[in-house]
């Protein structure tokens, strides 16, 4: 950490690492990709228990009950929180603080207003006695929608944490190498934008890995159609119906 | 610079005015295409690769400019890439076991 190089700058907080990269970084995409495995994993199981009950099908939580609508406005809300998000940091790295805590702030107000239209919709499906043991497919849909919701509540606290306890508001990106031409020898120097920010940037792959999620979540589960047995059900009681009244 | 690291080619800061609001408006219309496309009510054979498109270009679009893939080291590529590899070989093999296309 002795560095002497860095121009009067106060010294980098991250040693420079044999890759170049930061290690905090490094280690959030990791936590990010194991992130993405178990998303995934209740993705396969809602798919594959989304109609395997067919006999309460009907009766509980079913396809037929989720509101497009108002989830779209939350895939929008989500989406604009990423774009809020990366033009925080992109303030912060141009040293413009006023700027950065509105974006953050901003990001944390979509994310909170996303978490309301989830609230809605839960409470809604519960006062229709619609809820995690109505089916197999309820049961589904409520641990990999909530635990999706429970990752954008962390978020918020994060990105609060951010502003309101300016959470790692020093911490500095290691000094990048660069190799002197024709020479080859390794050099160290400051990123070009001062290395500010980390801390920021962490929170920021965390939070779009979040809408990342959502993406496929709002896709997958919401708008790809299924076959619906509840209509199967009613068409065949009319044909019933039909064929004994001639 | 053959033997250079792949990490050394491109500097952090090498966007710089990466074009954050046009991708929001092209991640805003594709969701309006996907919701609106779902809304059809058209045959799954052509609803599904459809949707499965839009999704792939909603996520590429987030992960290449918002997480910054686009402009980062090669190393991130190589840890953002490989657990999403599994889960989808995860995903078609849970398909392929227990029929999730039902």
């Amino acid at each position: 950490m002795s560095q002497t190089f860095t121009g009067g700058r106060p010294a980098p907080s991250h040693p420079p690492t044999s890759l170049g990269l930061d290690m905090r970084k490094v280690g959030m995409w990791v936590f990010l990709g194991s992130e993405s495995l178990f998303f995934g994993t209740l993705i396969a199981n809602f798919f594959v228990h989304r109609s395997s009950s067919r006999a309460d099908y009907c009766e509980g939580l079913n396809q037929g009950d989720l509101a497009i609508n108002l989830t779209a406005f939350g895939a929008f809300v989500l989406l604009m929180s990423s774009l809020t998000m990366v033009l925080g940091l992109a303030a912060l790295r141009d040293g413009r603080k006023r700027s950065y805590r509105g974006w953050i702030l901003g990001t944390a107000g979509l994310g909170a207003i996303f978490l309301g239209i989830q609230a809605f919709e839960f409470t809604m499906f519960a006062l229709e006695g619609k809820g995690m043991s109505s089916n197999m497919f309820g049961a589904s849909f409520f641990a990999l929608t909530g635990f999706h919701g429970t990752h954008v509540l962390i978020g918020v606290i994060w990105l609060l944490s951010l502003v309101f306890l300016r959470v790692g508001a020093e911490s500095r990106r290691p000094l990048e190498f660069s190799v002197g031409a024709g020479s080859g020898v390794r050099t160290h120097r400051e990123p070009s934008d001062g290395g500010a920010g980390i801390s920021v940037e962490l929170c920021g792959l965390y939070w779009h890995l979040v809408d990342l999620v959502w993406v496929f979540i709002f896709t997958l589960i919401y708008l790809l159609p299924m076959e619906n047995p509840c209509e199967a059900e009613a068409f065949e009681s009319i044909r019933v119906v039909s064929s004994v009244l001639g | 610079m053959a033997d250079q690291p792949a990490t050394l080619r491109k500097p952090a800061a090498a966007h710089t005015h990466p074009r954050y609001v046009r991708m929001a408006v092209f991640l805003f219309v594709v969701t309006a295409v996907e919701v609106a496309w779902a809304l059809l009510k058209i045959d799954d054979w052509i609803m599904v690769p459809v949707l499965m498109v839009l999704i792939a270009l909603k996520a590429a679009g987030v992960v290449m400019w918002y997480m910054h893939l686009r402009f980062d080291s090669r190393v991130f590529r190589i840890l953002a890439l490989g657990p999403f590899v599994i889960v989808v070989g995860m995903i078609l093999v849970f398909f392929g076991l227990f029929g999730g296309f039902s």
